[in-house]
């Protein structure tokens, strides 16, 4: 199986607004045929701020208009940063080319500090495949319908980090209509 | 030449489990989405856990 890390899935058109990935950007930091694949949705913000997050851990961050994003409907308690890959804090685990996810307190004491990456955004929960599930949400194979299905791209610091919410979608789907003409000649 | 018997090992493996009791139910189903959120769900906890470890 060809890793697919690095890779974006991006939510088909047809997709309906009641389903949670509607219109969603998802990076893959994870992928493993025995134990599934792991990705973070990169358009949807949320409520809360990375200050907030911070005054509740004790943490003064100065300012209050980075906000958290929705990484994902599973496991929507946990918070993970994901970065580019020349700055770490104590768990920090690589996540793709020239990525890295990080999962700790001496996290928002460096942002707090000013000690930032040179990209990098804060998630809370991530989304999750069974094994050989997104395979078969790839190709729309029952039970998955083919608005299950996913556009991909590869994913770049610009589409990941230059553009939020719809656009970002818009973005990639762009993207991933060149990508495959390119990969045409 | 004697005669060896294997006898199953149960598994102690969640992942696997759940995989093998998904397979027990029919495809689409309600038990079978219930199933695959569980599996989802467990497979985003190993990954947290080894982040945080």
């Amino acid at each position: 199986m060809t890793s697919r890390i690095g890779t974006l899935l991006i939510s088909h058109p047809n997709l309906t607004s009641a389903d949670w990935f509607y219109r969603s950007v998802i990076y893959i930091y994870a992928d493993s045929e025995k134990d599934g694949t792991l990705g973070i949705c990169f358009n949807k913000d949320s409520d809360f701020t990375l200050q907030q997050l911070c005054t509740d851990k004790g943490i003064i961050y100065p300012e209050s208009y980075t906000r958290i994003n929705q990484g994902g409907p599973v496991s929507q308690s946990s918070v993970i940063m994901f970065h580019t890959h020349e700055w770490f804090s104590s768990n920090t685990i690589e996540a793709g080319p020239g990525y890295c996810l990080s999962s700790d307190l001496m996290m928002f004491e460096k942002l707090a500090l000013g000690d930032q990456p040179a990209y990098w955004k804060i998630f809370s929960g991530l989304c999750a495949w069974g094994p050989g599930q997104l395979d078969k949400e790839l190709q729309g194979q029952f039970p998955y319908k083919p608005t299950n299905s996913w556009l991909t791209a590869t994913a770049s610091d610009s589409i990941l980090f230059e553009y939020e919410g719809e656009e970002q979608w818009e973005k990639a789907v762009e993207l991933s209509s060149q990508q495959m003409i390119d990969s045409y000649f | 030449m004697g005669k060896g018997s294997r006898t199953e090992q149960p598994t102690n493996d969640r992942l696997v489990l759940l995989v093998e009791q998904q397979k027990q139910t029919k495809e689409g189903s309600a038990a079978w989405y219930s199933y695959q959120q569980e599996i989802n769900q467990l497979i985003a906890e190993r990954y947290l856990q080894m982040l945080n470890t």
